[in-house]
This record gives C-alpha cells, sequence and structure tokens, in this order.
C-alpha cells in the first residue's frame, strides 16, 4: 500500500488499543511501517465517536473497549471526505478497495 | 437393528428418553444392555469427551486465525459446530450421571454461541461522518513520542482504526 499512498501524497496515521510495545510486535510480525498511535485508553477513539458500544464491561470485563474497524479519508482542509466501516471486522479496507476511491476524490 | 425387549420403550411413545438410549445403544458396544449402569456411564463421558472435542477443535481453529490475521468471515460453521458440541453435552447428561466433560461442553457452547450471536458492531450516534472536521487529538506513537494532529495540518491522510494487532 505505501506505493499507492505516495503517489497520491498521503500521510498514513493507525489507532488502536494496542500499547507502545504490542505496536513494535505487530511491527516485527507485519512488517508494518508509518505512524502508529497507541491508544489503549481510546481516548482517541471516543474522540472520534468509534467505540464499539456493544461492549460493555460484561463482555470485556479488563478492557475499556474496542473500536469499530474504519479507514477515514482526509483532506488538507481537515475535512473527512470517505469513510469505510463494516460490521463485519475481518472486513478492512485493503489496497484494493482504497486504490479506486483515492483515484476519484483525490486526483 | 434394535433389540427386541428394548422396543418396549420406544413403542408406543418415543419420548426424549427412549431416543437417548436408542442412541447410546447404537452408539456402545452391541451387548452393553446387559450391564446396563456401567456401560451406559462409560458411553456418556465417551460422548461427553466427544462434545468437548467439537467444542474446542473449531474454538482453537477460530483464535489461530485470529492470531494469523486471518478472521473468518462467516462464523456459521463454528456456530454449528458449537451448537451440536453443545447438544451432544446435553445428550451425555441426559443418562443422570453428569460428565465432567459434557458439564465443561456445554459451558463453552454456551458462551461462544452467546459471543457469537451478540458480537454485532454497534457505532456511537456521534460517530465522525464523512463531510465532519476531525477533532484535533494527541497520542504516544509505536516509539514512545509524543504525537499531535496539528503535524497533520493541510495534509493528505488516511486514518485507519483497527482492534489491536491480534
Amino acid at each position: 500500500m505505501r506505493p499507492l499512498l505516495d503517489e497520491f501524497h498521503v500521510t498514513l496515521i493507525t489507532v488502536s488499543t494496542d500499547t507502545v510495545s504490542e505496536i513494535n510486535l505487530g511491527r516485527k510480525m507485519h512488517g508494518l511501517k508509518g505512524t502508529m498511535l497507541a491508544d489503549n485508553k481510546l481516548k482517541i477513539i471516543n474522540q472520534f465517536g468509534l467505540k464499539n458500544q456493544n461492549l460493555n464491561n460484561f463482555r470485556m470485563p479488563f478492557r475499556p473497549g474496542l473500536p469499530i474497524p474504519t479507514t477515514l479519508l482526509i483532506d488538507h482542509t481537515g475535512t473527512v471526505i470517505w469513510k469505510d466501516d463494516t460490521n463485519q471486522y475481518s472486513k478492512r479496507s485493503d489496497p484494493e478497495r482504497i486504490k479506486p476511491v483515492l483515484e476519484k476524490l483525490l486526483s | 437393528m434394535i433389540p427386541d425387549h428394548l422396543t418396549s420403550y420406544i413403542k408406543p411413545q418415543p419420548t426424549l428418553k427412549n431416543l437417548y438410549l436408542l442412541i447410546i445403544h447404537n452408539m456402545c458396544a452391541e451387548n452393553s444392555c446387559a450391564d446396563v449402569g456401567g456401560q451406559l456411564n462409560l458411553c456418556e463421558m465417551n460422548i461427553g469427551i466427544l462434545a468437548l472435542a467439537i467444542v474446542l477443535i473449531p474454538t482453537g481453529r477460530w483464535f489461530w486465525r485470529a492470531w494469523k490475521v486471518d478472521i473468518p468471515s462467516s462464523p456459521y460453521l463454528f456456530q454449528m459446530s458449537w451448537a451440536a458440541g453443545l447438544a451432544l453435552g446435553l445428550l451425555a447428561n441426559q443418562g443422570g450421571a453428569e460428565s465432567t466433560a459434557a458439564n465443561w461442553a456445554i459451558s463453552l457452547a454456551l458462551v461462544l454461541l452467546y459471543l457469537s450471536f451478540t458480537g454485532a458492531q454497534k457505532v456511537s450516534t456521534s460517530a465522525i461522518r464523512v463531510g465532519d472536521k476531525i477533532p484535533h487529538f494527541e497520542g504516544i506513537d509505536g516509539d514512545g513520542n509524543s504525537f499531535s494532529s496539528d503535524t497533520l495540518e493541510n495534509k493528505r491522510i488516511i486514518i485507519k482504526f483497527f482492534r489491536a494487532h491480534w
């Protein structure tokens, strides 16, 4: 996906509930690059309103919750111009889904 | 084939208990009828272990695929396996003598089925939408350094929110 992002001059930021050490583990496992933010207290996730409301303290007593997997495309004015979220958490925005969106909205 | 002395259990009222005896008879040794108590308990234990295996194997498979970041898109086969394990576990305990393995199978299957059927994601009414400005945010990056969204000013950005590395 890096060549695609470079082509359209897009900066990638990821936000997850991983801790800093878990982020580094993920980098080693999957060769991930880019700015990856550790949000294990869901501070950023709550600012965007993306916490999964179904995960209450009963279902997840040892964690503050999880986000709904979501991808946002933001233009240079800071406005969200595309949002990809799904009920199926296993389906995530992969390059095949993002590329046509970038070509359509940022060309 | 059902021995003649067992047919009375089946006719004229096929109840759950009679069905259970029929299944047990067919799953156990042919002459188990002669020693009903001991053989039935052994069969119930075996069924309980089978039930637990039917619950645990797909569960292990699910977590293995989650570890590989290849979570199955459809939970139906897993739900069917858990339901089958639940049914077998209940069947194993029908005879009166409870099997530890069957109890574990029943408990785990109930929890897994509950989680799988109620796991749909629910978004907040205040979730960010297309057309909204993103809020100012700050955090810690993977190197332990502070990060501020001010550094993203006038840039095109993709922000990906995901659960965790698992």
